[in-house]
């Protein structure tokens, strides 16, 4: 499904990040796998530290909150203006109510702000966005807040080397508004294949496999990998080829209908799956890896649908207040979804991280 | 068959020779990287997906490479 946009745009982001930090090289004994190995493929795929939640009560929710106090404190954001609260989550607080609505009550908005949880993961933010820009179009929405926020960390079991060490947490907010005065288009594709929906799942704790006894007991796979099936679980082969296989045509379709070239676009800003597969791709796609960060993985860990809003923040940071980037955002995973957009970026009204403390 | 022992020795970064005989979950390298290397390896070179039964499946280096030049 393409999509364009007209007279919208990005006015301000920021990324909320837990201030615990933890290192791989400190889990290895953890493994059922021998330290050396623990460090090749540390080495190869590019793990290091992340930031995770320290509690086992901490929500996706509680990230947004304090994000969003912070910035109606700094004057970025009036309560009053928000029209339409959009939360991209997998981790929520409840199966109901909404978790948009959670936020909304926690923080007083008025009852004329329109709450909508989207159940997206790693292509999620161009999917929100889209989202976002589709409410614009309505005259009573003119500032919409979208939230991509996750604790992944939570899902995967501390015994499941293919997972564990890959999940960070996080949430980003992003402001969307309308600027009818610009004139470029935003260009955006999303598509959606249900049938591989097992390659990244929690096959437990919905109403398909309600939580057990049966649900919960550790087992240790033939890969050495331990976990239960109210785990998070991805087939790591299965996503590579994938991302192989779908991203570059997906990419390169969208460029062809924005009439635009690789050479335009300042940055590939992608979702972060690890710097291995990001290295793979950009090359697959014959992109001068310095076009694509690939390295958040190795200081944030996998932040599900807030990866692209860390890498633009960690990467352009204070750059994009005072100028515009063109970028190619990308995101895959969960669903499977994969998703892309080219826009102009800036100039940004903030774009900062906060540090979550607990 | 010798280009691919190559390759297959730089996706796995395997320091030992390969040969066609070699049984590769005796090598140290046959792990998760390593599975995931060969099957991008696979893609870039052969344009061969493979998937995870289909690497556990695999004995020997000719094994993976009668797999790969027998096509998708």
């Amino acid at each position: 499904m393409n999509f364009t946009f007209h007279g919208k745009r990005i006015t301000g982001c920021l990324v909320v990040i837990p201030e615990n930090e933890v290192a791989f090289a400190d889990e290895m004994e953890n493994y059922d796998f021998p330290v050396k190995n623990s460090q090749r493929l540390m080495r190869g795929i590019g793990l290091d530290r992340r930031r995770v939640v320290r509690s086992a009560t901490t929500c996706a929710s509680d990230l947004c909150i304090r994000g969003l106090r912070h910035l109606f404190e700094q004057g970025h954001l009036a309560p009053e203006d928000i029209d339409a609260l959009i939360l991209v989550t997998e981790t929520p607080d409840y199966f109901m109510p909404p978790t948009s609505n959670v936020i909304q009550g926690a923080l007083g908005l008025g009852h004329d702000t329109l709450c909508l949880d989207i159940n997206q993961g790693c292509a999620g933010f161009v999917v929100g966005l889209a989202q976002a820009f589709m409410l614009l179009d309505q005259p009573a929405i003119n500032k919409v807040v979208l939230l991509n926020a996750d604790t992944l960390s939570r899902t995967a079991s501390p015994k499941d080397r293919n997972a564990f060490p890959l999940l960070g947490d996080a949430a980003s907010i992003v402001v969307v508004e309308d600027h009818p005065s610009r004139d470029d288009t935003i260009h955006a594709s999303v598509k959606m294949d249900g049938a591989r929906h097992q390659a990244i799942m929690i096959p437990a704790g919905g109403f398909r496999m309600p939580t057990s006894q049966t649900t919960s007991a550790p087992k240790k796979f033939d890969d050495g990998n331990s976990r239960s099936l109210n785990h998070y679980h991805m087939e790591g082969i299965d996503v590579l080829n994938f991302v192989m296989e779908d991203i570059p045509p997906l990419v390169d379709a969208l460029l062809a209908s924005a009439g635009r070239s690789k050479a335009d676009i300042d940055y590939f800003m992608f979702h972060q799956p690890n710097p291995f597969m990001l290295r793979k791709l950009a090359a697959e796609m014959e992109v001068p890896i310095e076009k694509m960060p690939h390295d958040l993985v190795s200081i944030y860990g996998n932040n599900s649908s807030a990866t692209i809003p860390t890498a633009i923040t960690h990467h352009l940071g204070e750059a994009t207040l005072t100028r515009d980037f063109s970028l190619c955002l990308s995101g895959f995973g969960v669903g499977l979804t994969w998703s892309a957009m080219l826009l102009r970026l800036g100039p940004l009204d903030f774009c900062e991280f906060l540090a979550f403390k607990e | 068959m010798e280009e691919f022992l190559e390759k297959l020795a730089e996706a796995l970064d395997e320091e030992t020779p390969i040969c066609a005989d070699t049984v590769l979950f005796e090598l140290e390298t046959w792990d998760s990287l390593g599975a995931l290397a060969v099957a991008a390896m696979a893609k870039e070179a052969f344009g061969v997906t493979l998937h995870a039964e289909d690497i556990a499946g695999l004995e020997r280096a000719r094994d993976l490479f009668d797999r790969l030049t027998r096509g998708a």
